[in-house]
């Protein structure tokens, strides 16, 4: 998990993707990324707090998120999270990687259609 | 993308946790204990924020209780899966100790897995730290420590030299040539001396025997530098001869007898019935360098003049405090310088006789240090095997888990976290043993000075020293390190499919084998060396036990007194005393034969004159005859079993009004009367020309045995005791039945007849004779329980390297099964294994023991350090070990499965 290069950890898992997307808007707390994780992965249930944690642990050694401090007016006491400039390269990277997979699809069925 | 609103927690402030989120915090505690201290906080956290919001949707509570149990189950099993396979953490950035923490929990679990082969490792490295942290600190204390006195290197013992006289190089001294060795002030700060002392105190309670010397006025202050811890120390004006008598006691005594009272000082207490004052008290850890039993000191309160005629009266040991800048050799010259003059002064005494000095110390621990480093040699031994068994069980556990490395190899764990997890087993090993190791040593040291023979020098200086379990507990956690280290490089560098492929069967390299071969092979050497060694000091104690004594020490009992000689200042009454106390004792119930010798056999204590023979020419001044003197009653030959080969014993008659008489020994019989017979004829002391002092033979006895099981037999005569009475007796008694039964009877006798009289100790006659082998019986016992060690040792290192051969050659034993060997053929092969390292170990250790035993040649007594019974013996031992430790295996190897082995591949 502590490759320099974004290319080499793609394809990503749907949940990291969607934490990182969501963390590309601003730093979040743990159930923030949670609930919008999920609306955004289209997924309603796929995180759970354990399964939330663990994913951000591994995202954290591999230095693509880090600890943030909590934005003015908020609970002190909630850990926030914030992407890494990596952080961000990776998603981007996915992003891409996704983009071509569906033009690719697209122009598929077009053909085939 | 909508933009990023923060998902406010619909509850901002922490409310106490309801009964939903209590749930999941006790569910929490299915997940591994680490994970959950580490993320439980957090998960508690965002399920509280979840919860919260889930109230307001349909089946809002029933649906999040559904996922969140899902998230944590699926949670719960990749935990456990991670931990289960020791993978490192996924983050690399951990602190250090975090993870330490975890590789010795693994390393625990893993030996707990192992207990036997953990149990092997941690016993022998408290075995190999413990006897050398024991012995060496017995050495250290006796051998090495300086004396426990300011500037201990100018300390010197002055001796007498007799061996131009073919006497011995360390005489006492006469008091006159102590006093004019103590004139050299220019390379003496002071000489000071003492005499032996047994008393008995009288006047608090009971009369008790306590032991103690006469210590001339510069002793403790200007020779040794101590001060009393109370009071003062000895003046000059208490050591000449009509001083009030004044003693200085030890501590143990005061503390004994007055329980640490301090107003003893100045009183009186009776000693022999002598008043005496107390005037000081010796510190706590004042131990004189002679008589280290002693309970009290009193001024010598001698002069030259008083003593001038006892020139030739060698009673005084001495010891010198050089001045700062001169030398042993220096003082030497100054002191060979006085003795030639002294022998031209005084012809008649002083012919044949110089001074000799030697160091303090190793004038009191010589006779000990040839034993003492032998067994640190012997137990340095137990130290390299345990050593080497480490290894070797180390080498052989790593490379049976190389199959257990590779599958955590390939599953993501990094070779740093692997070296880091074996090394982390080899040093939670190596702390356990070196803790039990510590504590043997601590307690085995206290065993040493326990066994140790009585009178050996500087006994209470011994204690375990933190420095030598420092040092054997390095040596031995570095050998454990070191083999930890080496497996685990090479286990987890190996060719990870190959390893996968091969787990469990022919993973070891034949370089591998080799080594632990030949570790083995070293071990079962050196075992062989302390097995000889112990082996050659077992026939010598043997020996000893069976040399012929020339007396019956079996059933007799000893009892030492010794009369005051203030209240027994007439010859008569010490005679009628012992006579009186000889009828008493006949009469006790169960007492066959009662008699008394002034000194008994074997009890160390020496007592010499010169003699002439009448009609025989006086030899030259500085070639005395020399003969050991008895005193004894007409009692005692039958009593202590002396066998008469001529004449007769001594008779009631023989007493201070008859003619006087003698009986002489054997050897001296035979020097001095070659084919005549002595008996009739006349020896006598002093000079022919000076009125002689004459006694006539009237029996020859048998030799005995009186100073020593090893010693030649001397000259010896016996004096009738009323002839020539002493105070100091000891009476024996024989009986058939127990003699220690009779000690309370007659000490109750003793008692009857003098209540102010103490016993100085009672004891059986067996008991003296096994005091005077105790340094052989120390030396003997201690190699033995190493030599036993080292056998155990090496009996593990085979049964180590056999067991691990058949468990990595089952494939090739099935092979051979398959094609028709049978279960013996296949025993036969791994005995035959066992039995072909033991061959080169014995051959490299004859070569060894050969060399070694050298070594011992001075404790050894009619054993000769090659011995070939001893030899063959040690070598049918390890033979045997070797099958021993090969039975196992063999039965484990015949009972393989050649289908099942082979249907492997």
């Amino acid at each position: 998990m502590t490759s320099n290069k974004p290319a080499d950890l793609l394809p990503l898992r749907p949940v990291v993707f969607g934490i990182l997307s969501v963390l590309r808007q601003a730093p979040l707390h743990g159930y923030g990324i949670m609930q919008q994780a999920n609306d955004h992965v289209g997924h309603r249930a796929l995180l759970g707090p354990g399964t939330l944690y663990r994913t951000l642990k591994e995202l954290r050694a591999g230095g693509m998120i880090e600890h943030a401090a909590a934005p003015g007016g908020t609970d002190a006491r909630r850990q926030y999270y914030q992407l890494t400039r990596f952080g961000g390269d990776v998603a981007v990277a996915e992003a891409q990687r996704l983009g071509r997979l569906i033009d690719t699809a697209t122009l598929a069925s077009q053909q085939a259609g | 993308m909508t933009p990023a609103q923060p998902a406010s927690p619909p509850t901002a402030p922490m409310n106490p946790l309801s009964a939903g989120e209590r749930l999941y915090c006790v569910a929490l505690h299915l997940l591994p204990a680490r994970f959950r201290a580490e993320a439980g906080p957090e998960m508690l956290a965002v399920f509280r924020d979840w919860h919260a919001s889930a109230g307001d949707r349909p089946f809002g509570a029933f649906r999040l209780w559904w996922l969140a149990l899902r998230d944590l189950a699926s949670c719960i099993r990749a935990e456990r899966l991670r931990s289960s396979l020791a993978l490192p953490q996924l983050q690399d950035r951990a602190p250090m100790i975090e993870i330490l923490f975890k590789d010795f929990r693994y390393a625990l679990r893993g030996l707990r897995r192992a207990p036997g082969f953990a149990a092997i490792v941690v016993l022998t490295l408290a075995l190999g730290i413990g006897a050398n942290t024991a012995i060496f600190s017995v050495v250290d204390g006796i051998l090495l420590r300086a004396l426990p006195f300011d500037d201990p290197e100018e300390l010197v013992a002055v001796w007498a030299d007799y061996t131009r006289r073919d006497g011995p190089v360390r005489e006492w001294l006469s008091y006159p040539n102590f006093h004019d060795v103590r004139q050299l002030d220019e390379v003496f700060v002071e000489v000071g001396t003492y005499l032996g002392l047994g008393a008995t105190l009288t006047g608090s309670g009971d009369a008790v025997s306590v032991r103690g010397a006469q210590v001339s006025e510069g002793m403790f202050n200007r020779v040794l530098g101590v001060q009393p811890a109370l009071g003062r120390g000895f003046a000059a004006s208490d050591d000449i001869p009509d001083a009030e008598r004044v003693a200085l006691l030890s501590w143990a005594l005061w503390q004994q007898q007055w329980h640490g009272d301090p107003s003893i000082l100045g009183e009186a207490i009776v000693l022999s019935g002598e008043p005496t004052i107390v005037i000081g008290i010796m510190p706590a850890t004042f131990q004189p360098p002679f008589s280290p039993q002693a309970e009290l000191w009193v001024a010598l309160r001698m002069d030259a003049t008083q003593s001038a005629g006892a020139r030739g009266e060698a009673r005084y040991r001495s010891i010198a405090r050089l001045q700062p800048e001169v030398t042993t050799a220096t003082a030497q010259s100054a002191a060979d310088a006085l003795g030639s003059a002294l022998e031209r002064e005084y012809p008649d005494a002083n012919v044949g006789i110089g001074y000799a000095l030697r160091p303090l110390r190793s004038d009191i621990v010589g006779g000990t240090s040839t034993a003492l480093w032998i067994l640190l040699g012997a137990v340095g031994f137990v130290l390299l095997m345990a050593c080497v068994n480490v290894a070797n069980l180390l080498l052989a556990q790593a490379t049976s888990r190389v199959g257990e490395i590779a599958v955590r190899s390939a599953v993501g764990a990094s070779r740093a976290a692997i070296i880091r997890q074996l090394l982390a087993e080899s040093i939670v090993l190596a702390t356990t043993g070196g803790v039990l190791g510590a504590l043997l040593g601590v307690f085995g040291t206290r065993a040493l000075v326990g066994l140790a023979p009585p009178g050996t020098p500087r006994l209470a200086e011994v204690s375990a020293d933190a420095r030598v379990l420092a040092f054997t507990a390095t040596v031995t956690l570095l050998a454990a390190f070191a083999f930890g280290l080496i497996p685990a490089l090479r286990a987890s560098r190996g060719n990870l499919s190959v390893a996968l492929n091969e787990a469990g069967r022919s993973a070891d390299g034949s370089g591998g084998r080799r080594l632990r071969a030949g570790l083995v092979v070293v071990q079962v050497a050196l075992a062989m060396v302390l097995l000889v060694s112990a082996g050659l000091l077992l026939r010598t104690f043997q020996q000893m036990n069976s040399v012929d004594l020339g007396f019956e020490p079996g059933g007799v009992l000893a009892l030492q007194l010794g009369l005051p000689s203030g209240r027994y200042a007439d010859n008569a009454d010490r005679v009628a005393f012992y006579g009186e106390l000889e009828r008493r004792l006949a009469a006790l119930p169960g007492v066959d034969a009662v008699g008394g010798v002034d000194t008994l056999p074997l009890s160390g204590f020496d007592g010499d004159a010169n003699f002439q023979i009448e009609g025989q020419p006086e030899p030259p001044r500085d070639q005395q005859r020399i003969a050991w003197v008895r005193r004894m009653t007409p009692g005692y030959p039958e009593t202590i079993g002396l066998r008469l080969t001529s004449g007769r014993f001594f008779e009631l008659t023989d007493d201070g009004e008859a003619a006087r008489v003698v009986v002489i020994n054997q050897t001296l019989a035979s020097t001095y009367f070659d084919g005549q017979d002595p008996i009739g004829q006349r020896v006598y002391f002093g000079r022919a020309d000076d009125d002689p002092f004459y006694l006539t033979i009237v029996g020859v006895v048998g030799d005995i045995k009186n100073f020593g099981v090893t010693q030649e037999s001397r000259n010896a005569m016996y004096f009738a005791y009323a002839q020539l009475p002493t105070g100091f007796m000891s009476m024996v008694l024989r009986t058939s039945g127990d003699p220690s039964s009779l000690a309370a009877p007659a000490r109750a006798v003793v008692a009857d007849l003098d209540n102010l009289l103490a016993t100085a100790s009672i004891s059986t006659v067996d008991d003296v004779v096994q005091q005077s082998l105790a340094s052989e019986r120390f030396t003997t016992t201690l190699m033995s329980a190493f030599a036993a060690v080292a056998l155990v040792l090496a009996v593990i290192g085979l049964y180590g390297v056999i067991s691990y051969a058949v468990s990595m050659r089952s494939h090739e034993i099935g092979v051979r099964m398959a094609l028709g060997a049978n279960r013996r053929n296949v025993g036969r092969l791994v005995v035959g294994g066992s039995v072909g390292l033991v061959v080169a170990g014995v051959a490299l250790g004859t070569v060894g023991a050969w060399g070694a035993t050298r070594a011992l040649t001075g404790l050894l007594y009619e054993t000769d350090p090659t011995d070939p019974l001893t030899f063959t013996a040690v070598i049918g031992v390890l033979l045997l070990a070797g099958i021993v430790a090969a039975t196992l295996p063999a039965n484990r190897a015949s009972r393989i499965d050649p289908i099942r082995v082979l249907s492997r591949d």
